[in-house]
């Protein structure tokens, strides 16, 4: 795979942000012809939508002589109920936005699984866990990225979205089956009754006495997915969080991502975004952040590069390399944020 | 489906065109502008909404643009009337805050040759992209002329932290087809932005430069 197409970038100063935010903006005024001229949602006219992503599925066939690579065309399949009813509800005085589902998901997956995404991100090695923060309904990034993970996949966001967000990602579990052979899907009762037969076994939970199972060494094999309260303007969710899946980062050997799409839209957001993010991040020395942002107002996405420099965080946009440009021709911009200086 | 007929646009602008051509004609071309007032959005909690239309026609035909040119597009941009700096011009700006800022104040757009748009910030600093002003590349192969005129065509809806914004539709020498199917087509694409789309819209307001204004929704 050639993974030469594209370049980390560092935004380490005034300059260098100001630059970059130039040339993805000239771009999107080049191409505002064939990019998305919307808000961004991909169907608010129905309540279920299928996510279909087409990918290249390499398996090992072994040989008696020696062991081959075969690629066949495969697809992940998502359905996913999303509530327009509460999008267009005045009377949730939180955000809305997470009860329908957003372009930037799709793009994000379709970039990793189909232009060598993952290859780049050395994400197809299963060293890496995830924690995605502000999933929404949209459990395509934990249910697709389950099967790419080591130990754990954990969802959040805020509690009136959790029973959709549940439930979409009940409805597409046999995705994760299908593709991570080293999981199985094992039921909560299961879990309960302490009926395991094998460390193998993969399992959904959504409450916080969960995490005990992977803390327990006989459960240390199990892929956990998980559904999690975390509103990161709310204190008490944000403390609750913060120390029960502490001491879980820290114990677990695998790095860990923490994965955004779509979620910094607005000034008011950032830096609670940016501090939730930080203290994740503080708990492995090794952890990254990977932060999908769609271009919309140019002054939130500057405030934001300049606020997380700010706090300390390092951070890498990924550009095309190659004369072919899937982000640049994008409405889209990936960053890398860490707490170590990029070598 | 839209709230605002085609005959309510059509009554609307006949008052618009009759005001600024015949009861007080200006000495200079009068824009036509569509203002509009949101409600039940929340700058704290919604996606702000960011989309480009490109209408049929040049809402503000004399509007300034320049273009930042190689020796090719530089002279190019001579032959079709449109000013142009070349790299040399702007280094003379010496990234002075004061210049770049009337730079930026002074025309409504900028067009760059593409080899040069990587240059721009390095020669111009900050100051453009504090002003949402991105220049526009061109390549060689494009036709200049195209470019500039598709550039005076599109209009940018961006909501900011307030709820109310104005883009330009159209002017008063327009024909009032063109002029309704022109309000039409910006009120239609602006509220295919909004999340909550009619509900969203709270007043829709077309006015001259300095004529009355005219409400439609």
């Amino acid at each position: 795979m050639d993974c030469n197409q594209y370049i980390w970038k560092s935004l380490e100063d005034e300059d260098s942000i100001y630059q970059h935010i130039n040339e993805r903006y000239s771009l999107m005024n080049d191409n505002s012809d064939i990019i998305n001229q919307d808000l961004g949602i991909i169907d608010d006219k129905t309540e279920s939508i299928t996510i279909e992503i087409d990918f290249q599925k390499e398996t090992n066939k072994s040989d008696k002589k020696k062991k081959k690579v075969t690629k066949s065309l495969s697809n992940y399949t998502i359905e996913l109920k999303q509530s327009l009813t509460s999008l267009k509800s005045n009377v949730n005085g939180n955000s809305t936005t997470g009860f329908v589902v957003w372009q930037s998901t799709r793009f994000f997956l379709n970039w990793l699984l189909n232009h060598n995404g993952l290859s780049f991100l050395d994400w197809n090695n299963k060293q890496y866990s995830f924690i995605e923060l502000g999933t929404g309904v949209n459990c395509s990034n934990s249910i697709i990225l389950s099967n790419y993970s080591k130990d754990y996949f954990i969802s959040t966001d805020q509690k009136g979205i959790l029973n959709k967000l549940e439930e979409n990602s009940r409805n597409n579990l046999n995705e994760i089956q299908i593709y991570n052979k080293t999981c199985k899907y094992l039921s909560e009762t299961q879990i309960k009754d302490g009926n395991v037969q094998t460390k193998e076994k993969f399992f959904i939970s959504k409450s916080l006495k969960k995490n005990e199972f992977l803390l327990d060494l006989s459960y240390q094999n199990l892929f956990h997915y998980e559904i999690e309260h975390l509103d990161w303007c709310d204190n008490i969710t944000y403390d609750s969080f913060i120390i029960c899946h502490g001491t879980m980062i820290k114990a677990i050997d695998s790095k860990l991502v923490v994965l955004a799409v779509d979620v910094i839209y607005n000034e008011f957001l950032i830096m609670p975004f940016l501090k939730t993010l930080k203290k994740l991040l503080s708990f492995k020395p090794s952890s990254e952040a990977l932060v999908v942002l769609q271009l919309r107002d140019e002054s939130i996405i500057l405030d934001f590069l300049f606020e997380a420099l700010e706090l300390g965080i390092y951070v890498q946009t990924i550009d095309d390399a190659g004369s072919e440009l899937i982000i640049g021709c994008s409405r889209h911009a990936i960053y890398k944020l860490s707490l170590i200086h990029p070598l | 489906m839209s709230k605002v007929s085609t005959s309510t646009v059509r009554e609307n602008v006949k008052e618009i065109l009759k005001y600024s051509n015949e009861t007080k004609q200006r000495n200079f071309l009068e824009t036509v502008e569509l203002q509009v007032g949101l409600k039940n959005y929340d700058p704290q909690r919604d996606k702000r909404f960011s989309g480009s239309l490109k209408l049929p026609n040049t809402p503000r035909p004399n509007m300034a643009v320049c273009i930042f040119g190689d020796a090719f597009d530089v002279d190019r941009a001579k032959s079709i009337g449109c000013d142009a700096m070349s790299v040399d011009d702007l280094k003379k700006l010496n990234k002075n805050k004061k210049l770049i800022k009337k730079l930026a104040k002074k025309y409504t757009a900028f067009v760059a040759s593409d080899v040069l748009i990587k240059q721009v910030p390095r020669l111009l600093g900050p100051q453009l992209s504090k002003a949402g002003k991105f220049p526009t590349p061109v390549s060689h192969n494009d036709d200049l002329y195209a470019k500039v005129t598709e550039v005076k065509s599109t209009i940018k809806f961006q909501l900011k932290k307030v709820l109310c914004l104005a883009v330009a539709v159209g002017n008063v020498e327009m024909e009032e087809d063109v002029l309704v199917n022109q309000i039409l087509m910006a009120i239609n694409f602006l509220v295919s932005l909004l999340k909550k789309n009619w509900q969203n819209v709270g007043s829709l307001v077309i006015k001259s430069s300095m004529g009355p204004s005219f409400r439609l929704y």
